[in-house]
């Protein structure tokens, strides 16, 4: 199918309307907490952003569009019956960010929060791509409407990107669900949902079932506004605090503790709460992609704890074990919160964490990263690589959850492998132009591209992303989207070879 | 396994380090260096005994060597060179302790040109000058020597040279393996003659000269000055020098096109067009933006500096001139992938290799194509020719597990607790064969920041470093040991 002009206005429409519709509980907040200045200016934007979806609509509505446009019959039957190829994927997933990063910063423009756009642009798509990074250095001065909304996008996205990564790249594989395909964002190679919208559904039921359960969880030991706060910025792995010292506001707390399991479990693959729904507890014990997830997460946690044991006094925060956990976790699921100030403690730590970073958590979660399925696939292709060295004539194929996902998906796999680091290491070459020092900028890239939010040394935790200049911001911007969108699809967009040769 | 050529390959070997130490100890010798001198002779005695008795206690029935015992010499051996070119070091006293002594001698045969050693003029000529020589033999690999001379060696002999050399090894010029070898060496002999004679002219000392020849062809870049090359105070020197790393730094197999006067075939070689046009633009731009930040007298200046450091980068050589860590930011960065990419294939540049990431870009667009053609057979393609599915699949794991090695090197080399910037950088200079890194160890930094355990780390990863990863982690496997079982 093609891509048009209407195509483009609808999705517009769609993410504006959602935008607006998503600002109305931060609308109610600002006049429940008395805060009328906030409120007059949240609500022209949310009755703008709704207008503009309902036009935007009424325009690409396919009755009218057909007399501007003869192509738009295809739109009619995108949405009736015809799935969207690969190309119609990747562009509409990543205007899908654009756009709903550029309507969900209105707010804070209206509000005067920033001076720049490109500030008022990051913050919100650090929300939507669940990355967390922030501009705001004194978050406790914010109305709390401002800061719910803050909150709204990131948990907004979490959702988001679940639909995309469980239902929307599946669908667009069609009925020939290649390999190929599967790989890009949801993962794994089976196709775990069907295309009708009840998984949607359920997708929605389980995550907001879990960000309630988290909050009450939480509501015993701190107010509503603050347990609502971290449980939105935790199920989502996004990472938004409404203190200025983020979760190190909760250090010693049952609510570290409480954290550092939710953290784990929003990173776990949607599939998994499928499973558990469906009572199929054979299926969920078994998960390969989990149990390396936990084991990863436990060795880490052992190994911080133990360097922090062994470390100074100088260097070890007050609780290490359990400051060693929850980073292991809120790295690992790409959150991004913090306890401790890290750039503190021994370097082992450090390397640790770093080596964390670019790992991430499970497929179909909203959390960044690598994904654990994915750095596993590179072991073991190392591993067979090495071996059929030695037996030049064996075949061996990779195998992974006791399947054998297919010699195309294992490419594919280490391709995005390699598209990481090429990524990696060219996103740090265009942020050193604006000077920062080396471990700032590469940890600040691979922190971005990770969507974990803090990184080292200038941006670490509690820092902020303040230091880069305004160009600097929207490629960090960027590279948000492009890794919350497994890269592939938003690098794909800047090589000729999606412009050209469309056949 | 073949034990019977191991043995005897490795006395060869041991026989070659020993008369590869007869020129050091003769120029102790003139120097009048004593104690020296017996260090020298106390090395070279024993060795020439333990080789000789390797050699002529074995009769191989067979010279037939499988990719499993290819693998075993040369990890073998290039533990052995290091472990004995120690010798002279601990002998004479310079360096008592056993694991230093390893690392220079290891930093010297992988060509990576870290040192320990602070008062270089203070040290004796003649361990000046093998430390210098070992840096040479190691640039085009022992091994590869040895089966250039000695053809008899023979049949095997292939595994071996796979080993050694460094790249993917995608194409060879002869079908004979010790053609090849031999091919290989002349051209480094002859260009090693020719910058020789070079710096001569530039008003060098003969001693001086030689030991910045073999620094700069093995691209190790070991000086005898503690100021490295900024000491002779000569445009022309530091011309020469980096000239000559960057001529050993482009793919030797290449230089074949260029014996046979197929001048175009050369510059149409993918690798090596690559390779000049990474250099001419990292240059280009670091010299703009050098310019710009002030550094440097004027343009040509300015221009200078980012021609020399650039160069001692991409060919690992690490003859720095200046304290690049007070460049801007863009430029550390751009010197710091340069470090990773490394030189062409079958040169003696460290680091992951042009053509490798050449390959890597091709790998990615096929990619790209794969997601909107998901049903489409598409051969990745260099130069026009297909490169084969093992190769593709070889490259591609060799570079995650460049990577993989260097991020758990920095974790393993990160429990010494230097700074996280120190470290990493020390992780990939290493890996990459290269002395200087950034942090502690950037301009005018030494190694001794680091424990003797870390140490010998870095001794093992510049070994693992020089035969490209796989010869050695192959040891590591479980498989290797079990030959029967699969």
């Amino acid at each position: 199918m093609g891509i048009n002009y209407l195509t483009v206005l609808r999705i517009a429409g769609f993410s504006a309307g959602i935008t607006g519709i998503a600002i109305l509980p931060s609308l109610a907040v600002s006049f429940l907490c008395a805060e009328y200045d906030a409120a007059a200016r949240l609500a022209p934007c949310a009755a703008v952003l709704i207008l503009a979806a309902l036009l935007g609509f009424r325009f690409s509505a396919p009755g009218f569009s057909a007399l501007l446009h003869p192509g738009a019959a295809h739109l009619h039957a995108l949405r009736e019956h015809a799935e969207p190829g690969p190309r119609a994927v990747i562009l509409l997933s990543v205007l899908w960010w654009l756009f709903s990063s550029v309507f969900g910063a209105v707010p804070y423009l209206a509000c005067g929060l920033f001076e720049h756009a490109a500030d008022a642009f990051f913050e919100s798509v650090s929300g939507f791509t669940t990355t967390g990074a922030t501009l705001i250095g004194d978050v406790e001065a914010l109305p709390r409407s401002l800061l719910l909304w803050r909150s709204t996008t990131g948990w907004l996205g979490g959702l988001e990107i679940l639909f995309v990564a469980a239902v929307l790249i599946p669908f667009a594989a069609g009925a020939h669900p290649h390999p190929a395909h599967a790989e890009t964002a949801a993962g794994l190679p089976e196709r775990p949902f069907s295309k009708n919208s009840g998984s949607g559904r359920m997708l929605l039921a389980i995550y907001s079932a879990l960000t309630l359960l988290l909050f009450l969880l939480l509501s015993p030991g701190m107010k509503p506004f603050d347990a609502l706060i971290h449980s939105m910025g935790t199920i989502s792995t996004g990472g938004f605090s409404n203190f200025n010292d983020g979760a190190a506001h909760f250090s010693g707390t049952s609510a570290a503790w409480i954290l550092t399991v939710f953290m784990m479990l929003a990173a776990l693959s949607s599939m998994q709460y499928f499973r558990m729904l469906s009572r199929r507890w054979g299926a969920f014990v078994q998960d390969a992609e989990m149990r390396y997830f936990l084991a990863m997460a436990c060795v880490a946690a052992i190994l911080l704890s133990l360097s922090l044991h062994f470390a100074p006094s100088a260097m070890r925060p007050a609780r290490s074990a359990g400051s060693a956990f929850f980073e292991a976790a809120a790295t690992l699921s790409t959150t991004g919160y913090s306890v401790a100030d890290y750039d503190l403690w021994p370097t082992f730590c450090q390397a640790t964490l770093f080596l964390l970073m670019f790992v991430g958590g499970c497929s179909a979660s909203p959390a960044g990263g690598m994904k654990v399925f994915r750095i596993v696939i590179l072991f073991k292709l190392i591993h067979r690589n090495i071996s059929l060295r030695l037996h030049p004539n064996a075949v061996v194929p990779i195998k992974f959850d006791g399947k054998t996902p297919g010699a195309d998906w294992v490419s594919a796999v280490a391709g995005h492998a390699l598209l990481y680091i090429a990524v990696f290491f060219s996103g740090t070459l265009l942020l050193s132009l604006d000077g920062a020092d080396m471990l700032s900028s590469l940890s600040g890239v691979a922190a971005c591209m990770g969507n974990i939010g803090p990184g080292f040394a200038q941006v670490g935790p509690g820092d902020g992303y303040t230091v880069f200049s305004a160009g600097a911001k929207l490629l960090l911007s960027l590279l948000m989207i492009a890794g919350r969108l497994e890269l592939t699809a938003a690098v794909m967009l800047l090589t000729p070879l999606y412009w050209s040769g469309r056949k | 396994m073949n034990f019977h050529v191991i043995s005897k390959i490795t006395g060869v070997i041991i026989l070659m380090i020993a008369l590869a130490m007869v020129p050091a100890l003769l120029i102790s010798l003139a120097m009048g260096e004593g104690g020296m001198s017996r260090a020298f002779i106390a090395s070279i005695l024993p060795l020439l005994v333990l080789g000789g008795v390797l050699i002529l206690a074995t009769k191989p029935l067979s010279t037939r060597l499988r990719m499993r015992e290819g693998v075993f010499i040369v990890a073998l051996c290039w533990i052995l060179a290091s472990a004995l070119g120690a010798l002279p070091y601990i002998f004479s006293g310079v360096i008592p302790g056993f694991i230093d002594a390893f690392f220079e001698s290891a930093a010297g045969f992988s060509t990576t040109g870290a040192t320990l050693l602070a008062d270089l003029p203070g040290i004796p000529r003649g361990l000046m000058f093998w430390r210098s020589l070992s840096h040479w033999l190691g640039g085009m690999g022992i091994l590869v020597f040895a089966i250039s001379i000695l053809p008899a060696l023979g049949i095997g002999a292939l595994n071996i040279a796979k080993a050694e050399t460094t790249g993917p090894g995608l194409e060879k010029v002869t079908t004979r393996i010790s053609d090849n070898a031999k091919f290989l060496y002349v051209i480094y002999f002859a260009f090693s003659v020719l910058e020789f004679l070079l710096l001569l002219l530039g008003k060098m000392n003969p001693y001086d000269a030689a030991i910045h020849m073999f620094g700069s062809m093995s691209t190790g870049g070991l000086s005898n000055y503690d100021k490295g090359i900024a000491e002779f105070n000569s445009p022309y020197i530091e011309f020469v020098v980096a000239f000559f790393c960057i001529l050993a730094s482009v793919s030797f197999i290449a230089y074949n096109e260029l014996f046979h006067r197929r001048w175009r075939e050369f510059f149409r070689e993918p690798e090596v067009r690559a390779f000049f046009f990474i250099l001419v633009a990292s240059i280009a731009f670091i010299g703009v933006r050098l310019r710009i930040s002030g550094i440097g007298d004027s343009a040509a200046d300015s221009l200078r500096l980012a021609f020399l450091q650039v160069s001692a980068f991409i060919t690992s050589s690490g003859y720095v001139s200046t304290d690049y860590a007070a460049w801007p930011m863009v430029c550390q960065w751009i010197l710091l992938m340069l470090l990773f990419m490394g030189g062409c294939s079958s040169s003696t540049a460290g680091g992951i290799k042009i053509v490798r990431v050449l390959v890597l870009f091709r790998l990615i667009h096929r990619n790209f194509y794969k997601r909107l053609h998901p049903r489409a057979v598409v051969a990745v393609k260099l130069g026009g020719r297909t490169v084969s599915a093992e190769n593709v699949s070889n490259i591609t794991v060799f570079i995650l597990m460049y990577f993989v090695v260097f991020l758990g090197s920095t974790l393993l080399l990160s429990l010494d607790g230097q700074d996280l910037g120190t470290t990493l950088s020390a992780a990939a200079a290493r890996l990459s064969n290269n002395g200087v890194g950034f942090g502690k160890i950037g301009y005018g930094g030494t190694y001794d920041i680091f424990s003797a355990p870390a140490r010998l780390f870095l001794s093992v990863l510049m070994i693992l470093g020089r035969l490209e990863l796989f010869t050695v982690l192959i040891l590591l496997t479980p498989s290797y040991w079990r030959p029967n079982r699969q």
